[in-house]
């Protein structure tokens, strides 16, 4: 639990529901160090300043899309996990969102177990 | 036809007339030449003949009248028990009745592809009287008495050939109408089932992204309760989100479904054209936002119901609307739609108008021509105007593009009340 309750999960969406309910739910998960982004642009300025642990992005968004933020991330922090989210199986397939450098590729909707599951797995010491 | 014999008619007062022509046709009325001993010996050879020989060797079935008047009857009879006749030829003089123009007339309105022959030895009607009969000039012969006998067999055959040939043409023609009215159909099947398909991945998240919303919500609550960590408005504030979440989705499922029908055996029904368009909306709407497309609506005070397919109406607004977007989204500086509707007159006017820089003059002309895109391959089907054109000329309206307008505008013009 203290382990958690260090680490810093950003989130990207540019719906802004979706952002707030993954932050509440994972704040009832234990994370209580939640940032949040409403574009991939943000994101990028969060992530230059906060050394974030985590970085959990939708895939479709506007102007810089999910593909745009973690290629460009990656180059700034190649170590640093990211998770892909997609709405519908044909936007993006795990082979290609590994190729780019995702951590996972998760699908709305979300398992919730399986979700907090491989975010503990990763941000484990 | 109903059997294959060639149907001829004769028109004439004198009853010496219609004899030459059975003599023409070798339907003499005469009794069989008998052979006596001959046909003895034949059926004791060969037995009873099966049928009885024709007398005629042309299988045709001679009919007389003797007034037009008359002549107009059996036609009308022969229509009804789809017997028609081929041919009919007509006196010119047949007192006291009507004589062979006004015959021909009244029975050219009764019958349309019957072919005329007019027999006269002298006509007491001028060139003009013919050449007025405008719509029968492509079935009307002359022929002066006294006729030769291998002339009105020659004529007769020829047109009773014209008259197969024709009926063919037209049983050809309607099927042809039939194969192009289903392929049309399917080809705005295919149109409405492609512009569904550009909008499948954002009604996919439209839809799925709404899911994670409420099943995070159900997994809070469930959290609050676990845990005792009663926050009341935290609660509440999930109840809410997951209400509004259901409604959203909701109504994506209905615009959706509304769509994804074949409408077009649906009758024409009065039907709000704010509503539709916000039905189309919905299908869309996510996608505009991710665009950062702007939607301005410029309705009428009192709402506007018309007689329309609901259907394919929401097709056209949906293809131009999937239009306007793909045309401005990649656009640097402002991006809208704007829709605007209002009553003209005995109309409704419902316009679509985009902040792109409008079309350009030289592929004006070609938009509305089916297959034509300005996409790239596999963007568009090029169908989506061609195919609203055809859908707002069925609800006897106009669809057209504004070329004087700064900005690409297209007007819908529908009409309020529908003519029958």
């Amino acid at each position: 639990m203290n382990s958690k309750l260090s680490k810093k999960i950003l989130i990207v969406d540019d719906e802004f529901e979706i952002v707030q309910t993954i932050k509440i739910f994972l704040e009832l998960s234990g994370y209580e160090h939640i940032f949040e982004a409403c574009s991939g642009k943000e994101a990028l300025r969060i992530i230059q300043t906060e050394d974030v642990d985590l970085i959990i992005s939708d895939v479709r968004m506007p102007e810089m899309d999910g593909i745009d933020l973690i290629k460009m991330a990656k180059e700034l922090y190649p170590e640093k996990p990211i998770f892909l989210m997609i709405s519908g199986y044909s936007e993006l397939t795990s082979e290609r969102a590994k190729e780019l450098g995702a951590k996972e590729l998760l699908v709305n909707p979300l398992d919730l177990d399986h979700f907090i599951e491989i975010i503990d797995n990763n941000l484990q010491d | 036809m109903q059997n294959e014999k060639k149907r001829i008619l004769i028109v004439d007062d004198n009853p010496s007339i219609h004899e030459d022509f059975r003599k023409v046709f070798e339907l003499d009325n005469s009794p069989t030449p008998h052979h006596g001993d001959l046909d003895s010996i034949e059926i004791q050879l060969f037995g009873t003949p099966k049928s009885k020989k024709s007398h005629s060797i042309l299988n045709v079935d001679l009919v007389s009248a003797h007034q037009g008047e008359e002549a107009l009857a059996i036609i009308k009879e022969a229509k009804e028990q789809n017997n028609p006749f081929q041919v009919a030829f007509i006196d010119m003089r047949m007192p006291p009745g009507w004589d062979g123009l006004k015959t021909i007339e009244e029975i050219s309105k009764v019958d349309p592809e019957l072919q005329f022959v007019v027999c006269t030895a002298y006509s007491d009607h001028g060139a003009n009287d013919f050449l007025n009969l405008k719509d029968i000039q492509d079935r009307l012969l002359l022929i002066k008495k006294p006729f030769d006998h291998l002339e009105i067999l020659l004529v007769s055959n020829a047109l009773s050939k014209k008259w197969e040939l024709t009926r063919l043409a037209k049983a050809k023609m309607e099927d042809l109408e039939d194969t192009v009215k289903q392929r049309t159909a399917m080809l705005e099947n295919s149109n409405r089932l492609a512009a569904l398909g550009e909008m499948a991945a954002g009604i996919a998240h439209e839809v799925n992204n709404p899911l994670t919303i409420i099943n995070a919500n159900c997994s809070i609550l469930q959290t609050l309760l676990r845990t005792n960590k009663f926050d009341e408005e935290r609660f509440h504030k999930s109840l809410r989100q997951i209400q509004d979440t259901v409604f959203r989705i909701t109504k994506i499922i209905q615009g959706l479904r509304i769509f994804s029908r074949d409408g077009s055996n649906d009758s024409f029904e009065n039907c709000e054209i704010e509503v539709i368009l916000n039905d189309t909306f919905e299908l869309c709407q996510k996608k505009l936002e991710n665009s950062e497309i702007t939607i301005y609506k410029q309705l009428p005070e009192a709402p506007l119901s018309i007689p329309v397919n609901r259907v394919q109406l929401s097709q056209v607004f949906l293809n131009l609307i999937i239009n306007a977007k793909d045309a401005i989204e990649e656009f640097a500086g402002e991006k809208w739609i704007k829709i605007v509707v209002q009553e003209q007159e005995q109309n409704v006017v419902i316009s679509f108008i985009d902040s792109g820089p409008g079309i350009p003059e030289e592929i004006q002309r070609k938009i509305m021509n089916p297959f034509f895109t300005t996409k790239p391959v596999g963007k568009g089907t090029g169908l989506g105007l061609s195919i609203s054109h055809s859908i707002i000329a069925a609800h006897q309206g106009r669809f057209t593009l504004d070329a004087q307008s700064p900005n690409t505008k297209f007007d819908i013009i529908l009409p309020k009340i529908r003519k029958n």
